[in-house]
């Protein structure tokens, strides 16, 4: 919860008086984690920097679309418009609004990338990591050339910010900017105390008119469908991270989001087996994880060979099968353990 | 399947909004109704289905890879999805700008092959059994032509326990579910070779028991200890062991210790098992390092023994040089990419039969395109190439190295000759254990080669008669 100095001490201490009351939440969230992920405070951090930037900006662009696209002069609306202060945000976290499962996913999903990014160029500089896309833009089929030129754009748009964490709506899934854009609506609507139709059509415009195929990871799993079969390396230094985790996800069946997630587990125990799977060499696994791996952690050459391969592809088959399937297979095998009070 | 690569006209498609196909170009239309569709039907490919009635619930536009499975095709599609709200509500209108088909990968096959080409390198084997130990799965090294009669046998019937281990002891490993180590077991039909035996249980997806995956590696033959005199004399006279039989006794003795301090000294290397200092873990590491020399050592020592044995000899499979050379190159290609060297094996699509024993080739190709490697700069390429001379069909080893001066061709064939280099791995015993198992098989083992311009390692065998369905070389 975070203190507004505009108001007293009063209603602070009776707004803390409410809020206090889920501190058993909150400790039994830090006390008895249910995954084996650490989340660490520059995760947590990183976290809420993201999502911050994410609602301000659809929040912004709602604002500004409605002033001038349908003419809306509300003076509130006008000035969410105009400033980047996120005047949404505390009232959709107060309301749990934020706290949905996909778009949590999400959120973790981009703070992982970030810190692969940031472990990556302590391997590599950041105009190596661009150079490495170079290559495909002088390919002779101009798909592939214009594949690799929309990437290096997107990743360029990316890296433009200064902020520490690289939010950009252009980089959301359609259900992500679906699930936080009509919240988002509601809460500037009661924010403004504007009940007209123009902020939902305002949603529903910029709703139409986002481009997933604009975004950083899209347009990876483009290039990646395009110079997967040309090329046999793999590697994030040799492809960059997008473009590594678009090709790792084309040959193993898992999804992009899957394998950030898997490098954020204890050893990257998932992402190796998957790496198994892929029949990759011990020398390549071993560099790969070297790059990835964050924790001084090593993966070493007779672990590695003493998996076995069909047990590990059995299990990655299972990892790719659909998501709801799995997670309703995960919550039948859970134990009962009775009731909570 | 006609269309390869990105479309100059995407291929479109449109979906009522019941989710009918309803109107679709001939790519998308063939891939529906392959896929169990009906003309005018529920779109039935589940990954465009699927991104359909997103886009529909969301009312959004989605741009997203879809992969199909098509037969024996792959297609890999960049597909839009985009509601046409405003002509036609819950009308979704499917553009597919992308289409790529590439055939299913074979890689798996290739890999399962380079395993077992390894496992026969080393005369070891896996068996993979069902749960109740009948045989699903093996093969032989060496006995090759007898595996498919094994096949749905129990293993207890294949093989027979060689004291001090026994059969019980592997029945209650089993019934416990766990792992099997070094078993002394025969064969019970055959060539009655002697293996050691290991396995473990194979647990399924559901977490049940589904069998056992066993190794065995192919131990020396007891009898022939005494029939070696001459070979332990030899031996004696080399000042290479004194008296006990080195592949028999002194070999296996020393590979257990071995393989313990490599993998003991691997495990405190990577830190497994906690911090340890950075130099003892380095200590560590160059122990392994060592052990794994001194274990190639043992090996060629046993080779070594194993070929200045009187009664030594070779088997006479039936085998193809081009097949072997792919092989090789295929067990050595990380080894090769390490050092950003590109191996040119013999094209595939001709044939050089010939008569030699399959695992001793295998032995001398691998020998001679490891040494390649070793002493080649990084970046060049390595070719292997066969030529038909004759009554003998050769594979010739070419590789961009240093090359060797005329006075010293003769002198790498001997033993531990190492023309003065030393801690690159070798033994110096690699080129004289092939030359001797190349005279064993009737062939040769020869070197071209000049200082500066690369050496040329020529194996020669005797050329084998072709049956009239295969093209041979002299056709290509």
């Amino acid at each position: 919860m975070h203190q507004n100095p505009g108001v007293g001490l009063v209603q602070q201490a009776a707004a803390t008086g409410i809020t206090s009351a889920y501190i058993s939440d909150d400790f039994a969230a830090a006390l008895f984690p249910k995954s084996d992920i650490i989340l660490s405070d520059r995760i947590l951090s990183n976290g809420r920097q993201y999502l911050q930037a994410i609602v301000r900006q659809i929040e912004t662009e709602i604002c500004v679309i409605a002033a001038e696209d349908f003419g809306l002069t509300h003076d509130m609306i006008i000035e969410i418009g105009n400033n980047d202060r996120g005047h949404s945000y505390p009232l959709l976290q107060n309301a749990g609004l934020l706290e949905t499962k996909i778009l949590l996913e999400h959120v973790f999903t981009c703070v992982q990338r970030e810190e692969l990014g940031a472990r990556l160029l302590r391997k590599i500089s950041q105009a190596e990591l661009e150079s490495v896309l170079v290559r495909h833009l002088d390919n002779e089929d101009q798909a592939i050339a214009d594949a690799a030129m929309a990437l290096l754009v997107a990743q360029s748009r990316d890296n433009s910010g200064s902020a520490a964490i690289h939010a950009h709506i252009a980089n959301l899934p359609a259900e992500i900017l679906f699930a936080l854009t009509w919240p988002i609506v509601a809460a500037v609507q009661k924010l403004s105390g504007y009940d007209g139709p123009d902020l939902k059509k305002a949603a529903e415009k910029l709703l139409s008119r986002h481009d997933e195929s604009g975004g950083t990871q899209r347009r990876a799993q483009r290039l990646a469908q395009f110079v997967d079969q040309l090329d046999e390396n793999l590697h994030p230094l040799h492809d960059g991270l997008d473009l590594f985790l678009a090709r790792m996800a084309l040959r193993s069946g898992l999804s992009v989001n899957q394998l950030i997630l898997f490098t954020a587990e204890p050893q990257m125990m998932r992402l190796v087996l998957a790496m198994r799977t892929m029949d990759m060499s011990a020398d390549q696994a071993m560099s790969i994880f070297g790059v990835l791996e964050g924790g001084g952690q090593l993966l070493t050459r007779a672990s590695y060979n003493e998996i076995d391969r069909e047990q590990a592809a059995d299990l990655v088959k299972k990892w790719s099968s659909n998501i709801l399937y799995q997670d309703a297979q995960r919550r039948l095998n859970t134990p009962y353990t009775g009731l909570a009070d | 399947m006609t269309i390869t690569g990105n479309l100059a006209e995407p291929v479109r498609g449109q979906l009522d909004a019941d989710g009918r196909l309803i109107s679709a170009d001939p790519p998308l239309m063939g891939l529906h109704m392959r896929a169990g569709g009906d003309e005018n039907g529920p779109l039935a490919v589940p990954q465009l289905a699927e991104l359909c009635r997103l886009s529909r619930q969301l009312d959004m536009v989605l741009s997203r890879p879809v992969q199909a499975a098509d037969d024996d095709y792959l297609i890999n599609m960049w597909v839009e999805i985009r509601p046409l709200s405003d002509e036609n509500p819950g009308t979704i209108a499917i553009n597919i700008i992308d289409w790529r088909e590439a055939p299913v990968s074979t890689a798996r096959g290739e890999i399962l092959e380079r395993q077992r080409d390894f496992e026969r390198l080393n005369g070891r084997t896996s068996i993979r059994t069902d749960a109740s130990l009948r045989i699903m799965g093996l093969s032989l090294p060496g006995d090759l032509g007898s595996v498919e009669q094994y096949i749905g046998q129990s293993l207890l019937d294949v093989f027979d326990f060689v004291a001090p281990s026994k059969q019980t002891v592997l029945v209650e490993s089993i019934s416990e579910r766990q792992p099997v180590r070094a078993q002394h077991v025969r064969q019970r039909y055959g060539k009655k070779s002697c293996y050691t035996l290991s396995g473990q249980p194979l647990i399924d997806n559901d977490g049940l028991f589904s069998g056992y995956r066993f190794t065995l590696e192919q131990e020396d033959e007891p009898e022939t200890q005494d029939t070696d005199k001459e070979a332990v004399t030899d031996m004696e006279q080399d000042g290479l062991i004194s008296d006990s039989l080195f592949g028999s006794q002194l070999g296996p003795a020393l590979r257990q210790p071995l393989g313990k301090i490599i993998a003991n000294a691997e495990t405190i290397g990577s830190r497994l098992e906690g911090p340890l200092r950075g130099d003892y873990s380095n200590y560590a590491k160059d122990i392994a390092s060592a052990g794994r020399h001194l274990m190639d050592l043992v090996n060629d020592l046993s080779d070594l023994e194993a070929i200045q044995r009187a009664n030594f000899t070779v088997a006479v499979d039936d085998i193809d040089l081009v097949d072997l050379g792919n092989r090789a190159a295929g067990l050595l290609a990380v080894k090769a990419t390490d050092h950003q060297i590109r191996i040119d094996p013999p094209d595939k699509n001709i044939k050089a039969p010939v008569k030699g024993e399959f695992r001793r080739v295998l032995q001398i190709l691998v020998n001679l395109i490891g040494n390649a490697i070793r002493y080649s700069p990084d970046g060049s390429v390595i070719k292997l190439r066969v030529v038909h001379e004759g009554d003998t069909t050769a594979i010739i080893v070419q590789d961009q190295g240093d090359g060797i001066a005329a006075e010293d061709q003769k002198k790498i064939f001997e033993k531990f000759e190492r023309l003065g280099r030393s801690g690159d791995g070798g033994s110096g015993l690699g080129l004289f254990i092939s030359r001797r198992l190349a005279d064993a098989m009737g062939g040769s083992l020869t070197v071209e080669s000049a200082v500066g311009k690369g050496s040329k390692f020529k194996l020669s065998l005797p050329t084998r008669d072709v049956t009239e369905s295969e093209p041979d070389l002299d056709q290509s």
